[in-house]
């Protein structure tokens, strides 16, 4: 990883999220790193409660503080520092230089409101173009993510859309001011895996199409392999390890990431008893001072329990939070 | 193992089933139409073998199960478990052949009562089918708790003391209380992270091993149903479009909608990632479903028949049921070219 590459659209430093709660507060996020370049999309990939919405969150400035707070870390976009910006700044850096889509699309949407006036008004807000202007620029883009008949759509209210329809609408909300980075998170999840399939390629059309960067977060690998550049895959609040995605399946480093695998290719395969990571997922809050993964780690050592791993940057980019690769490099 | 097309040897016959809905409208609520949710669904599924049923979502795969087992009155057809015709059963023949089929829902912290014990959960099925009570039915709750996994200790917690996957282990038990021999599994590790979902098919795989159950298995999964079952049925909008064994199904899929779904799963596979086929458009809606064949409107190999008529299912070869008129014998007529 290196540090302050002008090719990188988005540096994340050391970035550690708290959770208040009663007893003392628990650590949701610690100390997590990476880079995004540009055109690139990085997947953000692990399991419930895991930390990675709440990573998207805090970039975006959409942390709910309180409960969360971010405790260390710097979030630059374009070289701009988004973790000291005012409330009102985050405002016009959300829309205009961060598109998000997140998983339902009626979260995102006002069922009050007609489809185009909608996406229209987050051009309003963001440029100086009028209302009618402003419309017009809508239904063109409704067009480009494939909506038929984009002219009547954006006359319609969001419960007359089907959940496929939504999320394109959505997708082309999020990416109407062009943002240098779009945030997904699960963005196919709620949909039929037959849309699924026609939403992921549109997102790959448009997001080459227009030399954006975009992190996408899911729980599903197979999205992963097929959509992203680079992966980081997040366990317990630790990024345990980053890679391009054509080498984190093939030779994966860190333990938790070659279980994910195994399961995954297990349950593709055939016959005998499927490879399962023992154990149970631990929820934020309940992680002792070692390893968070190592209760479930099968070539744990004595040290993991005690000791958290540091991050270690291997010589190609890739890196492991793991005590047993940190010896090696 | 049994193939289960043949009646002998079939615990579960299902028989033309239908579930329609009545859809009201007006002040006055009159009936002023119906969805057709399941329309004439047959398939067998042999004793001890794993029969899923897979589709998107409003395919009617879930008011399928639901239907198989009573929950609601089926619109029309059969369902014969055991030798016996369910359908014809009222009031105390029916609960009793209630205790002889199961089902284990998607979400655990839906289907278990918060304010119960875990062991008390589990002893209430025994008790209201009369079958043990007090210590007896302690005894049996802790045998059923060491066969899915969970220590007998827990028998005094309340579910939401349990994780997702503990919990789903919970479901399954009491599910299993009072020795049925079907089971219908609807989604059952879909709501569960991927490292805990290998876990609860293992779990399952061995109980059906070990207790001889029969599973209808209800997954929108592709992976997990290839991985379990001995045979498939394939659902769109109501319909059975295809019935198979689960080889040659995932090998060589005949009906269109098959072959897109198979290959519109992700895969960490890149080589299987070439022969995508991105289906357009939506699932229409059930209430007003296409004329003929359901699947016209996306089929990439649609004809002009498939517009007007319904395709008649056809056995192209042994065993394989699919509903499509590529597949007609014989072949549909096709208007000869000018």
């Amino acid at each position: 990883m290196s540090g302050t590459n002008d090719t990188n659209v988005l540096s994340v430093r050391g970035l550690s999220i708290r959770l208040a709660t009663r007893d003392g507060g628990a650590s949701v996020v610690d100390d997590a790193s990476f880079d995004v370049g540009r055109g690139e999309v990085f997947g953000i990939v692990g399991e419930s409660g895991c930390g990675k919405s709440v990573t998207a969150y805090a970039i975006a400035g959409l942390l709910p503080t309180p409960p969360l707070r971010v405790e260390a870390g710097s979030v630059r976009l374009g070289g701009r520092e988004l973790l000291s910006a005012s409330p009102a700044e985050m405002r016009s850096v959300r829309g205009r230089d961060i598109g998000m889509i997140f998983q339902e699309p009626m979260t995102a949407l006002d069922p009050l409101y007609t489809i185009g006036e909608q996406i229209a008004e987050s051009l309003e807000f963001h440029s100086s173009l009028d209302k009618r202007a402003a419309m017009e620029k809508a239904i063109a883009m409704l067009g480009r993510v494939g909506i038929p008949e984009p002219r009547r759509i954006a006359a319609e209210y969001p419960h007359r859309l089907s959940g496929g329809m939504l999320q394109r609408v959505v997708i082309a909300m999020a990416m109407i001011n062009e943002p240098a980075l779009l945030i997904a998170d699960e963005p196919t999840t709620a949909l039929d895996v037959t849309i699924q399939a026609q939403i992921l390629a549109l997102m790959n059309d448009l997001v080459g199409a227009n030399g954006m960067s975009m992190i996408l977060i899911t729980h599903d690998l197979g999205v992963v392999a097929e959509t992203c550049d680079r992966v980081a895959v997040f366990y317990g609040g630790h990024l345990v390890e980053s890679a391009p995605v054509g080498r984190i399946f093939a030779e994966p480093l860190h333990p938790y990431t070659d279980g994910l695998r195994r399961s995954v290719e297990s349950i593709g395969g055939s016959g005998g008893k499927l490879y399962a990571i023992p154990g149970s997922v631990p929820s934020a809050g309940r992680f002792g001072p070692g390893c968070r993964f190592h209760d479930r780690c099968a070539a744990r050592v004595a040290r993991c329990g005690i000791e958290a791993p540091p991050t270690t940057v291997l010589p190609d980019g890739r890196t492991v939070r793991c005590w047993l690769r940190g010896e090696e490099a | 193992m049994r193939t289960g097309s043949g009646a002998e040897g079939a615990l579960l016959e299902v028989r033309g089933l239908s579930k329609h809905f009545p859809v009201r409208s007006g002040v006055f609520s009159r009936v002023t139409g119906s969805v057709r949710v399941v329309e004439d669904v047959s398939f067998s599924v042999g004793r001890g073998e794993t029969f899923a049923v897979v589709g998107e979502s409003g395919c009617g795969k879930t008011t399928a199960g639901r239907t198989i087992l009573r929950l609601y009155e089926p619109t029309a057809g059969s369902v014969v478990l055991g030798g016996i015709d369910l359908a014809a059963l009222r009031g105390e023949e029916l609960r009793r052949a209630r205790r002889g089929m199961q089902m284990v829902f998607q979400n655990p912290y839906g289907s278990l009562n918060p304010r119960m014990r875990v062991g008390e959960l589990l002893a209430e099925p025994l008790v209201a089918h009369g079958i043990a009570k007090g210590a007896g039915a302690a005894e049996r709750v802790a045998d059923m708790m060491g066969k899915v996994g969970l220590s007998a200790d827990l028998a005094g917690r309340y579910p939401h003391q349990f994780s997702g996957g503990q919990r789903q282990r919970v479901a399954i038990a009491r599910a299993l209380m009072c020795s049925p021999s079907l089971v219908v599994a609807d989604e059952p590790v879909s709501a569960l992270d991927v490292s805990i979902q290998s876990q609860i098919i293992n779990l399952l795989q061995d109980l059906r091993a070990e207790l001889g159950l029969t599973y209808v298995f209800i997954s929108h999964d592709l992976n997990v149903v290839r991985r379990i079952s001995d045979s498939v049925g394939v659902m769109y909008l109501g319909h059975m479009v295809e019935r198979s064994a689960t080889g040659p199904l995932f090998e060589r899929p005949l009906h269109p909608y098959t072959e897109a779904l198979l290959s519109a799963v992700p895969s960490l596979d890149p080589a299987r990632r070439k022969r995508r086929i991105i289906l357009s458009g939506d699932v229409p809606n059930p209430a007003s479903p296409p004329p003929g064949c359901v699947f016209h409107p996306r089929c990439p190999k649609a004809m002009d028949v498939c517009r007007s008529v319904a395709p008649a299912g056809s056995e192209p070869e042994p065993g394989r049921f699919v509903a499509c008129h590529l597949y007609q014998d014989p072949p549909a007529p096709v208007s000869a070219p000018l």
